[in-house]
């Protein structure tokens, strides 16, 4: 809160979960896969979140993504309530708000690497060719320029990753949400990844990520743990880092508003 | 609406499954092929028949025409069906004759048998024996000679111009012999050209025989087998004759049903409701070859949709929404049958081109052949594309993207 030039709108949490449950199924075979979580996430934050298997990490990640609704309690996004919208208004704010990067990367084996990554742009308005345009532009920052017209299956795993992680950055989200990305990598490419995911950080990006691995915490500014659905322990390893961040890399281009606050 | 881009990821998944797009692209475009060409046809013949008849080039005619018991229960006064049982005598002709507002009468007698002269023999030529009234009703035209006298005693015979030309090629023709079912008969005129194979003589004057009645009975042992007589009327309210016609006609026939009595302009009507049942019925059958197609579709669509459920999670994960899902595989399945209506229409004018050049009919480019031959596989891409589309778009994302094969 040192900036002087920041307005009222970075203040409001680009998260805010209160008392928020997800049950799946009924009576005796329910589960509560979130049991009350509360979590606020602030702009810039790159949350690491632990725990055990079958603790709703995953159940977590799909709730703020929009992906699934909860059963009960509160989610604001950018102070907006979202907990109950409708099908369409979801996907929207994915498109738009929300860039998934997966433990299998989740990519079309039928589509290029560069139709891939511009999938978010065609869900959403413009030309085609720009958007091809700008897929380029993402994966050259990637250094995978030579790689555009690959399948996925002709790619290694950490390229893969690096594919998935320009698709969801190619919309400028406010969140990105990964789930166990370097689960299938390893140390090496998993370092690549890891290097990635930092530099977009640094760029202004609020990062939710899940991992079962503690060498990776320390690229986290915070960390979260998980047990039975429930936030166990929440530690803050670096003071609020969206306010520190100065014009320091080549991702400045991809956060706007980031950018409108850094020059002034 | 994103049009524009779901045409890009429908055609781009419709490339990735070259082999099956293709084949039910395939069967799409057999049916819409069946569909078009049976309208190309029917539309050429009825515009061919109506030509006919619309310039027939001589006056409304009445006919009455020797007929088979109809056992289909369908009205067989048809110009395709050529009258071949002689049920109509002498009697008949006499009487209706001398009916008051008779102006002109021609009996017909068809005979069939080989026509052949030093060269050339053909079999199965059609004969007509008839009078000189013959060509003046139908307004028929001499290239050359004349038309036969129906006193003479001479076996003469007439010749259509392309019968003419086929037996005695383009040699000065008059006088020449001809053997007509082994009797001689000398050639002493040719009837121009008339190129209307259908018309209310039911036969096709440009490749007749005709001889005089006398000629006729040769064949029949000095009996008048008439198959057909045509009428002129001197009035156009003609009404009144064909009553009193069939009442004439009545008195020396027991069965009423072995012959009937109409207007020559009524058959090309008759003749239109004939085609229209028959292209109906092979329309309806066409259809049914299109609707299989359709199910070829669907069939497609369902399994495509299982084997991408991932990649509609991954779609919807990335901000598609049920309704660009919907459309992006309502898009495919409207891809796959706009391409086989469109090669199907296309194949069909190749093949409806053959067909009227081989039976000299024109080729008709209407509009409803378009609309029909598009439209319907549309309509079927549009019906059986929407539950698979449906399905896909429902899938739930989570549920979707934790699918492995
Ligand atoms: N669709 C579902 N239907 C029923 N139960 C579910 C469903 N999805 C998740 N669960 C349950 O919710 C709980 C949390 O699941 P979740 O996938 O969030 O765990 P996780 O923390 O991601 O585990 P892991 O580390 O193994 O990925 C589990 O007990 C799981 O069985
Ligand atoms: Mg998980």
């Amino acid at each position: 809160m040192t900036d002087k030039s920041e307005n009222d709108n970075e203040l409001v949490p680009v998260i805010s979960l209160h008392q928020v449950q997800k049950r799946f199924g009924f009576g005796d075979t329910a589960t509560f896969a979130l049991d009350g979580v509360d979590l606020t996430v602030h702009r810039g934050e790159f949350v690491a979140i632990m725990g055990p298997s079958g603790c709703g990490k995953t159940t977590l990640l799909n709730l703020i993504g929009l992906l699934d609704k909860p059963t009960d309690g509160e989610y604001l996004m950018s102070g907006k309530n979202v907990a109950k919208i409708g099908h369409g208004r979801a996907a929207k704010i994915r498109n738009r708000e929300i860039g998934f990067v997966f433990q299998n990367y989740n990519l079309i084996n039928k589509l290029t690497v560069i139709d891939n990554v511009a999938l978010p742009l065609t869900y959403s308005r413009g030309l085609h060719f720009r958007h091809l345009q700008r897929a380029s532009k993402v994966l050259t920052n990637f250094g995978l320029q030579n790689r555009e017209y690959y399948f996925p299956y002709q790619l290694s795993g950490g390229q893969n990753q690096r594919v998935a992680i320009a698709r969801a950055l190619i919309n400028n989200p406010s969140i990105i949400l990964a789930d166990e990305p370097t689960g299938n990598l390893d140390s090496k490419n998993s370092e690549i990844i890891m290097d990635e995911l930092t530099n977009i950080h640094r760029a202004g990006n609020t990062i939710l990520m899940v991992t079962h691995n503690p060498e990776l915490l320390s690229y986290a500014s915070r960390i979260i743990r998980m047990k039975d659905g429930k936030i166990d322990k929440d530690i803050e390893l670096v003071e609020n880092p969206a306010h520190k961040v100065t014009e320091q890399t080549k991702f400045v281009s991809h956060r706007k508003k980031y950018r409108k606050k850094g020059k002034k | 609406m994103i049009l524009p881009i779901s045409f890009h990821l429908a055609t781009n998944s419709l490339k990735a499954h070259r082999m099956r797009t293709i084949l039910t692209t395939l069967g799409v475009m057999i049916g819409s092929f069946i569909i078009s060409l049976i309208l190309i046809v029917s539309g050429g013949l009825r515009q061919s028949v109506e030509s006919q008849f619309s310039e027939s080039g001589h006056e409304d005619l009445i006919v009455i025409r020797g007929q088979q018991h109809s056992t289909t229960g369908m009205e067989t006064f048809s110009p395709l069906q050529i009258p071949s049982v002689t049920v109509l005598t002498e009697t008949d002709f006499d009487e209706v004759a001398k009916l008051d507002n008779v102006q002109k009468i021609a009996p017909m007698m068809f005979l069939y048998g080989n026509a052949k002269n030093d060269k050339n023999v053909y079999d199965n030529v059609s004969i007509v024996a008839t009078n000189a009234d013959f060509p003046k009703m139908l307004n028929l035209k001499m290239t050359s000679g004349e038309w036969f006298d129906d006193e003479s005693k001479y076996s003469q015979v007439v010749l259509g111009e392309k019968l003419a030309w086929g037996l005695l090629g383009d040699k000065e023709v008059i006088n020449q012999k001809v053997v007509i079912k082994g009797q001689r008969f000398i050639v002493i005129g040719v009837i121009k050209n008339l190129n209307r194979p259908i018309s209310a003589t039911g036969v096709d004057i440009d490749k007749t025989a005709f001889i005089s009645m006398n000629s006729g009975v040769k064949f029949t042992g000095d009996v008048k087998q008439i198959g057909q007589i045509l009428i002129q009327a001197d009035n156009k309210n003609d009404a009144k004759l064909i009553e009193n016609i069939s009442k004439t006609v009545d008195k020396n026939h027991l069965d009423t049903k072995e012959y009937s009595v109409g207007r020559s302009s009524e058959m090309s009507g008759f003749m239109n409701n004939w085609l229209e049942t028959i292209t109906v019925a092979a329309l309806i059958f066409a259809g049914i070859s299109l609707l299989v197609g359709g199910i070829g579709i669907m069939n497609i669509m369902l399994v495509s949709v299982v084997e991408r459920i991932r990649e509609i999670g991954i779609r919807k994960a990335v901000g598609a929404t049920k309704r660009q899902i919907c459309e992006q595989f309502l898009l495919e399945a409207l891809l796959i049958t706009l391409t086989g209506g469109f090669l199907g229409l296309l194949f069909a004018y190749g093949a409806g081109y053959l067909i009227s050049v081989q039976f000299s009919l024109p080729v008709v480019f209407d509009y409803y052949i378009f609309v029909v031959g598009l439209g319907a596989p549309l309509a079927i891409g549009l019906v059986f594309g929407f539950s698979p589309a449906i399905r896909a778009s429902n899938y739930d994302p989570i549920v979707a993207l934790r699918h492995y094969h």
